[in-house]
């Protein structure tokens, strides 16, 4: 028995106590193996990304970092329930806690940047896979609120992170921040209408600050056409946006086309309120900013309304570039100035038209303005205008809505012919309003009509304007020939007096009238006696003496019955203008004067400005000299009378004024006192003037002398009264110095009432200053 | 240890108990067996 126990049991024993470790050694390592996966799959199965296991001899170690206490208890739990499992320790690390739980989803120039807490590593995994990120510092932090909540708030930060230029998208606990600056103005509309629509479910919205887009240049325009402005470009906030496009602008429609953006220069708001003001103001006009320039063009309805915008942009420092303003009233002058400078005035459409202005020779365009609003005659009308002042020594053109205006002086006769014609033949480019050309002034002012025996009239000399010479020319008749030119200086009466003398020419049968500036002289043959009748009564009727006429007619050939005496009875009386003064015709009559042994021909009528003492002289010739030839018409010669037809008397000394009243009525025809402008002093160059006036006094030692003051018409009449009495005054002081009796010298003045000459011309006014010096007979 | 346990460990060691319990069967074969000579 005990042999069988030895045989059978022993080796069983040992066997058993072999193979048993063998097979445990054999077999161990699968088993564990097989836990582990097993106890991977349960917490797989539970959502324990964050655990991990390891066994050993069929004992399960759990580890990891933990965010939850019960979520590291419920883990165990379930290791635990897992077959084969001998025991489960527990070396599962807490992270620590985080309050508030934070993370944050922050852009940068790099891209998105996401930090703060996550709960474990599979959700920072999640989110940073949705950022589309490699690394993030992230880290694990225990105390996060809802999951769910939190984790729709953590992937709404990180996907609108991507909308961010610059800025963050913060998740505290489950309150929502956003802070920061669009991508492009798409992302600043996107992120605009997400954060309407609202964070997920769950969450609260902290603050939320979205800023435009940066953008450079930072451009904004308005627009204004006349009927809208239009507004474009970027606004840096939706107030200035909606100020921009309600501003009260008249009446003026206003269409937006903003986009945000930020970057905008300072002051930018206030800015392009005022530039929009001021562009509502304009007729038409861009406003624009551009980064920190700011600048106006545009057209200003008037002068008033261009400062005015001026003035208010100053301040800003914008550039304003308005055209020219409307003008409604718009006119434009060029002056030619004697100096040949010519004076433009009033408004030139454009800096173009300016220049061309300027380089006219004498121009000063300082005067001139820019205006809108030229009429469209103006090239046409300041062309014509300008062509027109070439031809002139002064004067001046002037160009409005109505026309061309055109007045001045010609060059010469010949100028005021062509400016005449051409002024004519502008007609049909541009409207005239007014003409007034004058011819030059002549010097002297001459005119002649020079009757031959054929009866053919011959007119030179000057004439002052067309209208005029027709009026010659058809005084003058039909068959009449003319070398007239045009010259200004004419007297008033001038037309009339060639009419009257045209009309006196024709009653002789040759014969001529001249004008020599002063006084009218009619020379020649009478037809008849009875035309020199009538000529002699249009003399008296008609004042002609009065009016500087003189006449001297060839006697016609005396029938040898013709008693020289009987004759002279047939003589007219002396005109009868002036009554006040006895004539010195009768004295004349009766005064041979020895120095004339041959009588002339001739009626003799005093020099024309000697006409307040027209001394009608009558000389009947006698017989024997009939053929002696005439003198010249135009030299007043002494008064003088025929000694036969006179009584043989000696001539009695009260009318012994003759040998005087020629010469001094020569002397006043001659003016040759002067005196100092405005005063009563007698120049020193009218000193020889009045020695010889004093010897010719002389010559009638018992004549009354008048010496008589004329003024023109400058300055005030009481005035000019005083003055003419205090000149004529110092011309008796002087010739008492002289040593003519002061007892026989009286003073008269006139002043400016009498005037020989026009006072609209410096020629006329020149002639109507005299001193004129009548002798009478008797004291 | 529960029954669970042990089959989950039986599941391992089978192929060795199976051995042990051929050996036991030749070895005891042999013994009982009648001699030869």
């Amino acid at each position: 028995m005990f042999r069988d126990l030895i045989k059978w049991v022993l080796p069983g024993t040992v066997i058993v106590l072999c193979g048993t470790p063998f097979c445990v050694a054999m077999t161990a390592a699968s088993i564990d193996r097989d836990i582990s996966s097993a106890g991977r799959a349960a917490l797989q199965r539970a959502g324990h990304a964050w655990a991990d296991v390891a066994v050993q001899n069929r004992n399960l170690f759990l580890s990891g970092l933990s965010t939850d206490e019960q979520d590291t208890a419920t883990a165990l739990r379930q290791l635990l329930a897992l077959q084969a499992v001998r025991s489960v320790f527990d070396q599962v690390a807490l992270a620590p806690a985080a309050n508030p739980f934070a993370f944050k989803a922050e852009a940068t120039p790099e891209g998105v940047k996401l930090s703060g807490g996550v709960p474990d590593q599979t959700t920072g995994a999640q989110l940073l896979s949705r950022a589309e990120l490699q690394a993030a510092s992230l880290e694990i932090r225990s105390g996060m609120p809802q999951r769910e909540t939190w984790l729709a708030g953590a992937q709404f930060a990180v996907e609108n992170a991507k909308h961010l230029d610059q800025g963050e998208i913060s998740l505290s606990d489950t309150t929502l921040s956003l802070r920061g600056r669009a991508k492009s103005s798409r992302d600043y509309r996107d992120l605009h209408i997400i954060m309407r629509a609202g964070p997920p479910a769950g969450l609260t919205l902290g603050t939320v600050e979205i800023v435009p887009p940066l953008v450079a240049p930072y451009t904004w325009s308005a627009q204004f056409d006349g009927k809208r402005i239009t507004i474009s470009g970027t606004v840096p906030d939706q107030g200035t946006a909606e100020r921009l496009r309600t501003a009260e602008l008249s009446a003026i429609a206003l269409t937006s086309k903003l986009v945000f953006g930020s970057g905008e220069p300072e002051g930018f708001s206030e800015l392009s309120d005022k530039l929009l003001q001021q562009l509502a103001k304009l007729e038409y006009g861009t406003a624009t900013i551009i980064d920190g320039e700011s600048r106006l063009t545009g057209a200003p309805p008037s002068e008033a309304v261009a400062q005015a915008v001026v003035d208010t942009l100053r301040s800003s420092n914008s550039i304003v570039v308005l055209e020219a303003p409307r003008i409604d009233d718009y006119w434009t002058s060029a002056t030619l100035q004697p100096g040949g400078v010519i004076v433009f005035d009033g408004y030139a459409p454009d800096d173009e038209t300016r220049d061309a202005f300027a380089a006219v020779e004498g121009a000063d365009v300082n005067y001139l303005k820019l205006g809108r609003g030229a009429p469209d005659v103006y090239q046409a009308g300041t062309a014509l205008g300008l062509r027109a002042l070439k031809l002139m020594s002064e004067g001046r053109v002037s160009l409005r809505e109505d026309g061309l205006s055109v007045s001045g002086i010609a060059r010469s006769s010949a100028d005021y012919e062509a400016l005449m014609a051409m002024l004519s033949e502008g007609l049909t480019a541009v409207e005239l309003a007014a003409i007034d050309i004058k011819p030059p002034v002549a010097a002297n002012y001459e005119w002649t009509a020079t009757k031959a025996s054929g009866g053919v009239i011959a007119l030179s000399g000057f004439v002052p304007d067309a209208a005029a010479r027709e009026q010659i020319l058809e005084a003058a008749g039909p068959a009449a020939s003319e070398d007239l030119t045009y010259a200004a200086g004419a007297q008033t009466d001038f037309v009339a007096s060639t009419q009257v003398g045209l009309e006196l020419l024709q009653q002789l049968e040759d014969g001529r009238i001249g004008y020599d500036g002063s006084g009218w002289i009619l020379t020649g043959t009478p037809r008849s006696e009875a035309a020199r009748a009538a000529i002699e009564q249009s003399f008296t009727t008609q004042q002609l003496a009065g009016k500087g006429w003189s006449m001297s007619l060839a006697q016609l050939p005396a029938s040898p019955q013709v008693e020289p005496p009987s004759l002279a009875v047939e003589e007219p009386a002396p005109p009868a203008s002036d009554p006040m003064k006895p004539t010195a015709a009768s004295v004349a009559e009766a005064t041979p004067p020895p120095s004339h042994p041959v009588a002339p021909q001739r009626e003799e009528i005093a020099p024309p400005a000697a006409e307040r003492s027209a001394a009608v002289t009558e000389a009947p010739a006698p017989a024997e000299t009939e053929k002696a030839s005439a003198p010249l018409p135009d030299e007043p010669a002494p008064a003088t009378a025929p000694p036969v037809a006179n009584a043989p008397t000696p001539p009695s000394p009260q009318s012994d004024i003759t040998a005087c009243t020629a010469p001094v009525a020569q002397f006043s025809a001659r003016n040759a006192i002067f005196f100092r402008p405005g005063a009563a002093a007698i120049a020193a160059e009218s000193s020889a003037a009045l020695d010889e006036l004093a010897i010719d006094l002389a010559a009638c030692p018992d004549a009354t002398v008048h010496i008589e003051g004329h003024t023109d018409s400058d300055g005030e009449a009481g005035r000019n009264m005083a003055l003419s009495v205090a000149r004529a005054e110092a011309v008796i002081a002087a010739l008492v110095e002289r040593g003519v009796s002061a007892s026989r010298l009286y003073a008269v003045g006139y002043g400016e009432t009498k005037p020989i000459a026009d006072n609209a011309t410096p020629e006329g006014k020149r002639i109507n200053r005299r001193i004129v010096v009548t002798v009478q007979p008797g004291r | 240890m529960t029954l669970a346990t042990l089959l989950y460990l039986l599941g391992f060691y089978w192929p060795y108990l199976a051995a042990a319990a051929a050996m036991g069967l030749v070895v005891g074969w042999r013994s009982f067996a009648p001699k030869d000579r």
